[in-house]
């Protein structure tokens, strides 16, 4: 607990800074209450709930990255034995590597980084 | 190397990063000043106008309104900030040093990616909505090149622990070592912090973005918390790149404190000298260019461990 | 020890600027005035706590001022400037109100009382509003539709436009251009005689630049720009600023990123006038060039494009803007300028 026991602390103390702003703002604003208003639409009426289903047009992008993600995995623990593994541990880690770029060059080719 | 901090040290850590959010904040506005033609001195006071004003506001809310996230997204950008700090060590001590302290900085900053989403999905705004979507465009962006800039300082020393980091820089920083990594780490840092040419979730094309709806105390953190989060990931430039608390004459609190000072005072003139970058641009830049720069950046640092 | 007040003496006001047909002249200097004092514009009205009306009063355009007044969160005050002259004073007064703790006290709780009084608790969705419809996108799949509003109150927006949208995404796919509160007869500020010296027309382009700035993302730079425009439409000489202005040209003029931002945006064929003709890029060079040859003690560089310019821009403007990012349909927009106040009334041609 010695090392992430201080996190917990922090954490806290991050918690309570935020929650000191507000009852300072509580404190002294006009009024504790909010006031309830339509969104901001230029000054248009508003006829709909913002809330939808986004069209994602990069959704591709987000696949890819996924894959680098789980890469991580593997790499940050990677760090820690090349010096003990030598030459074999980078060979494997970059032909790792090597296919996941052929994957981006693959994608980018195929436009998935160009959406408009 | 690495010491172990007394309890109060926990303290110092919200406290230090307040202090340089706070100068981030002035000296922008003291930019800000001198574009405008009057004196840059008027910059010192800004922020504290501005808090003074955003105190009072009262607090929106709108009908349909996701309150839960949209109330804990802005408050979890300085709580992220704070705790991405942890790791960051003053001089030679951390509050903590954890093995996997590299790891732990990449974790708490990720936070911000669904803060900001949280808080322009829970708005119920169109503004919100396509802040909040552009934010995490901008992620999927930036966020591989900056992790493969920490697998390149993390790879030179051989540890994932910040400590070791600092130590393998005894010889040579790592910002001479590694330029390209350190590099894509101050442009990802902009990116993390949406600040400057990377700040088009909250732009002003967008009316405010994901800040669009907020107002008084919320608008207040959010702002405050991006400056903090700002302060954060330039400190954390220093200890990765910038061979911590090292230096001539002065004690290595100073040092980490001057570095920091420096890497952020750089991060607040590139947010006055550059215009925005479009994300729909800017993507195919950050796949295309940025992944294999810093992947051969990654290989030349192994091939550098395996020779020495 | 009132507390609330005592914050409030301290704050800086942020104004929410919103400009109608005929406004332009009080706009510079309520721009003026705000830049002077150190003051900034804010984003949004969350974001405001004076609504700034600059311009002449219309029906049209008051239901969309008062329905952004109500939109302010409190403290808040109003200013409506009708003249330039009348900038100071309307400031002034509005910063005046908004120091009036116990009016503004007031002001929340009658806004409370009528907010109790109009909920319906039986409304099955919170503000008794639909959710977003769907329709078919450009690529035939069926998509949740938005529909935004761009203008009239909207910063860094020309005067008057508005500009309804359906989005998908943040994708625009249908547009409609309309004017608020254009009248034939109205008098554009920047078509005005220029007696002196071609500083108008030089201040119309520096005027165009910092709005495309701002909507680009670039405040700094913008701010600049704004100074230098009030600098060339004052009275009298004006030392210096020539050299400033071209410090001012050389910095924007070298930026890649901008023009890598702007390349290919809105792309306006020959057929067009030759103000619109390019991509954003080109107009955007086509401005600095104005500003650059203005800066050096030279002819009168020409005068902005007259009504047929201004008509012409706003009939190619939905289909310019259809298709493309929210992002991108703010760049087109601001990068083609239309001056509103040249146009008249204006209705679109059936069809577009």
């Amino acid at each position: 607990m010695d090392v992430f026991g201080p996190a917990l602390v922090l954490g806290a103390l991050a918690v309570a800074l935020v929650l000191c702003v507000h009852v300072l703002s509580a404190a002294v604003r006009l009024r504790r209450g909010p006031v309830t208003v339509e969104p901001f639409l230029s000054g248009a009426a508003v006829t709909e709930h913002a809330v939808s289903r986004y069209h994602v047009r990069w959704y591709a992008v987000t696949l890819l990255f996924l894959a680098f993600d789980m890469e991580m995995v593997f790499m940050y623990p990677w760090v820690l034995v090349v010096a003990d593994k030598g030459a074999p541990a980078v060979v494997e880690m970059f032909a790792f590597l090597a296919v996941l770029v052929a994957a981006v060059v693959y994608a980018w080719r195929e436009g998935a980084f160009r959406w408009t | 190397m690495s010491g172990v901090a007394p309890p109060w040290a926990v303290l110092l850590v919200p406290a230090l990063l307040i202090v340089l959010g706070y100068g981030a904040a002035a000296g922008t506005a003291a930019l800000r000043a001198r574009a405008a033609g009057a004196a840059p001195v008027s910059g010192l006071t800004a922020p504290a106008r501005e808090s003074a004003r955003l105190l009072v506001q009262r607090r929106r809310t709108i009908p349909g309104t996701d309150t839960l996230l949209w109330r804990l997204g802005g408050a979890l950008v300085p709580v992220a900030a704070v705790l991405a700090a942890l790791v960051i060590p003053l001089g030679s001590t951390a509050v903590s040093d954890p093995s996997v302290g590299v790891v732990w900085f990449n974790a708490m900053e990720v936070v911000v990616w669904a803060a900001l989403w949280m808080l322009g999905w829970g708005a119920n705004s169109v503004w919100g909505l396509v802040g909040g979507y552009r934010f995490l465009i901008q992620g999927l962006s930036y966020e591989l090149p900056h992790m493969f800039a920490l697998t390149a300082a993390a790879l030179g020393a051989g540890s994932l622990r910040v400590g070791d980091v600092v130590a393998a820089q005894e010889q040579v920083w790592f910002a001479v070592l590694m330029p390209a990594a350190f590099v894509v780490y101050l442009v990802s840092a902009l990116a993390m912090a949406f600040w400057g040419p990377f700040g088009t979730p909250v732009g002003r094309d967008l009316a405010g973005g994901v800040a669009a709806e907020l107002s008084g105390v919320d608008l207040l953190v959010l702002r405050a918390g991006r400056y903090v989060f700002l302060a954060a990931v330039a400190a954390m430039a220093v200890p990765l790149f910038l061979g911590g608390g090292a230096g001539p004459l002065l004690p290595g609190w100073v040092w980490t404190l001057v570095k920091t000072a420096g890497v952020l005072a750089l991060l607040v003139w590139l947010g006055h000298r550059l215009p925005a970058v479009r994300m729909d641009r800017f993507t195919e830049v950050g796949w295309v260019v940025l992944v294999p720069v810093t992947l051969l950046q990654v290989l030349a640092v192994a091939v550098y461990v395996l020779v020495r | 020890m009132d507390l609330t007040g005592w914050l409030l003496r301290r704050a800086v006001p942020r104004p929410f600027v919103v400009t109608t047909v005929g406004g332009t002249g009080a706009r510079l200097a309520v721009e003026r005035i705000v830049r002077e004092r150190g003051w900034r514009r804010a984003l949004s009205p969350a974001d405001a706590d004076l609504l700034v009306v600059c311009g002449p009063a219309n029906a049209d355009a008051d239901e969309a001022l008062d329905r952004v007044w109500a939109q302010l969160p409190g403290p808040r005050a109003r200013a409506r400037v009708g003249a330039p002259e009348q900038a100071r004073h309307a400031l002034d007064t509005a910063r005046a109100d908004l120091l009036d703790v116990a009016a503004q006290r007031r002001d929340a709780d009658a806004r409370d009382r009528s907010a109790r009084a109009a909920a319906d608790p039986d409304e099955d969705m919170p503000g008794g509003l639909p959710m977003a419809g769907r329709g078919e996108d450009r690529d035939g799949l069926t998509l949740d539709r938005l529909h935004l509003s761009l203008g009239p109150a909207l910063p860094d927006w020309p005067a008057g436009l508005s500009l309804r949208t359906v989005i998908q995404g943040d994708v625009v796919q249908e547009a409609h251009v309309s004017l608020v509160g254009a009248r034939d007869g109205a008098a554009s500020f920047w078509g005005a005689p220029d007696g002196d010296r071609g500083g108008r027309s030089t201040a119309a382009a520096l005027d165009s630049a910092q709005r495309l700035l701002s909507v680009a993302g670039w405040p700094a730079a913008a701010l600049s720009a704004r100074r230098l425009r009030d600098a060339l439409l004052e009275p009298g000489p004006r030392p210096g600023t020539g050299a400033e202005l071209r410090r001012w040209r050389h910095m924007v003029g070298r930026s890649r990123l901008l023009r890598w931002s702007l390349r290919g945006l809105g792309r306006v064929g020959d057929g067009a006038p030759e103000e619109l003709r390019g991509d954003a890029a080109d107009r955007w060079a086509r401005w600095l060039g104005r500003i650059g040859t203005a800066s050096d003690p030279g002819p009168p560089g020409a005068a902005p494009g007259g009504p047929d310019v201004a008509r012409t821009a706003l009939d190619l403007l939905p289909d310019l803007v259809v298709g493309q990012e929210l992002a991108s349909a703010r760049l087109v927009v601001a990068s083609l300028d239309p001056d509103t106040e040249a146009v008249g009334a204006y209705a679109p041609e059936p069809g577009t």
